[in-house]
């Protein structure tokens, strides 16, 4: 049974008028398929067998949910939304569909988040989770001219929950500035397939720092696109899979203008069996002078069975400009676990004093202090997971 | 406090120490200084327990228990301390962080209360003065971006936080200027006294100035070859190893 098979009965129990709306994205899925590891982007995560039966619907719909101070929290229980205004719930389809991967939650998402910050409304908690069942959502956020905005998208995918998309629409008028700082965690069943897509108009900027943990298989697509001069964009990153997780993150940036930036730090940290995959695209368009673009990929592996790729990918077609990228990975430096036991810290806390600082680096780019903390907290949840007997 | 007898060891595989005995009292200072290659930092190494140093004979006792029998943190927790001639950068890990742990670490393996941090803070902040570092530095990644001085003083500084029994330093003068020198002597100065023993491993006389050792030992081909007082070090300083060895044979 193909992929598609398995959800037809996802897309069948939407609402008649929702289905309607989503029905050219469902005949395009049906008649393409959902990309194979042929295709290039797909080529380390196969979905193939990843969806062991049909899923079921979204399980119910109360859970106590965290929340931080300063930041206005709004959440999704499966699909079911807590603390949403009515103007903020996303019932309208997908515009446009740029990557078929993402074709699954055009079709199938049928709630989410529309926020456009501004005045006091500048500071959210989008905190999403997946119990039970297949779950789809789609936020759409837009900064308008010259307002900053912070969100701190924290989702959590546990044992029982199926297949789950998600998308977050990313609109950055001129001048505007959205730091997101996202937590992603997973131990579900079924595979977490999540992406994020953003503009950038002139002068725009987007600060994103994400963690993604868990035993389970999840994808991360990241599509920036950098319309205007002065747009600029840092993506941080760790991923940390244990258990048998599959992490995938395939990070994309358009310079599809000149005299636009873009920062790419990602570190992985492989344990026990789990596979890191980190795939860092920069495409300068022709037109696209003056661009600068730094990319540097790290990785820890820290168990003889964990896997880490780290595929840096540029694709240059303008002369005037600076494109950097390093890669290393390596394991823990033996003369610095000696110099913390000579001062009387043991071997096992010597190395998660390591680990952690070695993480803890990339995730420090988190704008928002509560956010920051949260997303050490899973790191550190994280390690104490792993099992590290056989290290 | 600290007895080392017919110390043999090996780096790899390859002989290093070949039957060295040391035998250091509380309260004294001690200097070792040699050529190049005369195994000073592999005693350093070999008592704490770095990894591919093995002590193949002999051995090596602090206050009558034996090191080599512990692993490298529990010979800390028992008061062993070693400045390391090229202190390792730690970036991700901030030094206030790192002392804290550290310091907790050898009170819980003692069997004493561990400090909060606020309290650790003012503990670490009455030292700071001594080693001229400023408090900005504690929030820096351990070591990283030092300079060579920097990193020297940060070396006494966890000297001076942990307060151990048997301080070795190697080669700590190496590489400072003589501000710094006079700083980082000052900070061994003020660890000195009756309940605590330190060992200089020095190729110069010039740290020696500053800090006055009761004896001083030539090690060379894996043992010690000559001890004396404190004109020894300003004998080789004048004649150089090739001069005290001759005299010695």
């Amino acid at each position: 049974m193909s992929l598609t098979d398995q959800l037809q009965p996802l897309f069948e129990r939407l609402p008649e008028d929702k289905r309607a709306a989503r029905r050219a994205f469902w005949d395009q899925l049906v008649a393409e398929g959902f990309p194979g590891t042929k295709h290039e982007r797909w080529r380390f995560t196969d979905l193939a067998g990843a969806v062991a039966e049909p899923p079921t619907s979204p399980g119910p719909a109360q859970l106590e949910l965290p929340s931080f101070e300063g930041l206005r929290r709004v959440g999704f229980v499966n699909e079911s939304s807590q603390s949403l205004d009515d103007r903020e719930r996303l019932e309208a389809p997908a515009t446009s569909v740029s990557d078929p991967s993402d074709l699954v939650n055009a079709a199938l998402a049928a709630s989410g988040l529309q926020w456009r910050p501004d005045g006091d409304d500048t500071a959210l908690h989008l905190c999403t989770r997946s119990t039970e069942g297949s779950v789809h959502l789609r936020h759409r956020i837009h900064v308008p001219n010259g307002v900053s905005a912070i969100l701190y998208w924290d989702n959590l995918a546990t044992e029982d929950a199926d297949v789950g998309t998600q998308t977050l629409e990313i609109q950055l008028d001129e001048n505007a500035r959205l730091d997101v700082a996202r937590n992603h965690r997973s131990t579900a069943a079924g595979p977490q397939l999540l992406r994020s897509e953003a503009r950038l108009a002139e002068g725009a900027t987007l600060n994103m720092t994400g963690f993604d943990a868990g035993s389970g298989l999840s994808r991360h697509n990241l599509q920036i696109t950098l319309d205007a001069p002065g747009a600029r964009v840092t993506l941080n990153g760790v991923y940390a899979p244990y258990g048998k997780g599959h992490i995938d993150t395939f990070a994309s940036v358009d310079h599809a203008s000149g005299e636009t930036v873009s920062r790419m730090y990602f570190r992985g940290l492989g344990m026990e069996k789990g596979t890191g995959l980190l795939t860092g695209r920069v495409h300068v368009h022709r037109d696209a002078q003056r661009a600068d673009s730094d990319q540097q990929l790290a990785g820890l592996l820290l168990s003889p069975k964990a896997r880490i790729n780290a595929k840096p990918e540029l694709e240059i077609y303008a002369d005037d400009v600076v494109c950097a990228h390093g890669n290393a990975i390596g394991q823990i430096d033996e003369d610095a676990l000696h110099y913390l036991q000579t001062r009387g810290i043991d071997r096992a806390t010597a190395r998660a004093l390591l680990i952690g600082g070695f993480a803890a680096e990339t995730l420090a780019f988190a704008a928002n202090e509560a956010a920051h903390a949260d997303l050490l907290k899973a790191l550190d949840s994280a390690l104490q997971h792993a099992d590290w007997s056989e290290t | 406090m600290l007895e080392i007898k017919n110390l043999h060891a090996s780096i790899h595989g390859t002989p290093i120490l070949e039957g060295l005995d040391l035998s250091i009292q509380a309260g004294e200072v001690h200097a070792i200084m040699g050529p190049n290659g005369a195994g000073k930092s592999t005693l350093g190494h070999v008592l704490a327990g770095r990894e591919g140093y093995e002590a193949t004979e002999g051995s090596a006792k602090l206050d009558g228990r034996d090191l080599l029998e512990m692993d490298t943190a529990e010979r800390a927790a028992a008061g062993l301390f070693l400045g390391f001639q090229y202190p390792v950068e730690i970036p991700g890990v901030s030094n206030i962080q790192f002392l804290r742990a550290a310091y907790n670490a050898q009170r819980k393996a003692r069997g004493e209360e561990e400090l909060d941090a606020m309290a650790f803070l003012k503990h670490v902040r009455q030292h700071l003065d001594t080693v001229g570092m400023d408090k900005d530095m504690l929030h820096r990644g351990v070591n990283e971006g030092f300079s060579g001085g920097e990193k020297k003083r940060n070396e006494i500084l966890q000297m001076l936080v942990l307060g151990p029994r048997m301080i070795i330093l190697d080669e700590t003068d190496s590489g400072l200027d003589i501000d710094a020198l006079k700083t980082v002597a000052q900070g061994i100065n003020t660890m000195r006294g009756p309940e605590r023993a330190i060992l200089l491993i020095t190729h110069y006389q010039r740290l020696l100035d500053y800090v006055e050792p009761d004896r001083v030992h030539v090690l060379a081909e894996g043992r010690i070859s000559k001890s004396g007082g404190p004109d020894l070090a300003r004998e080789l300083e004048a004649h150089g190893y090739a001069g005290i060895e001759n005299s010695a044979a």
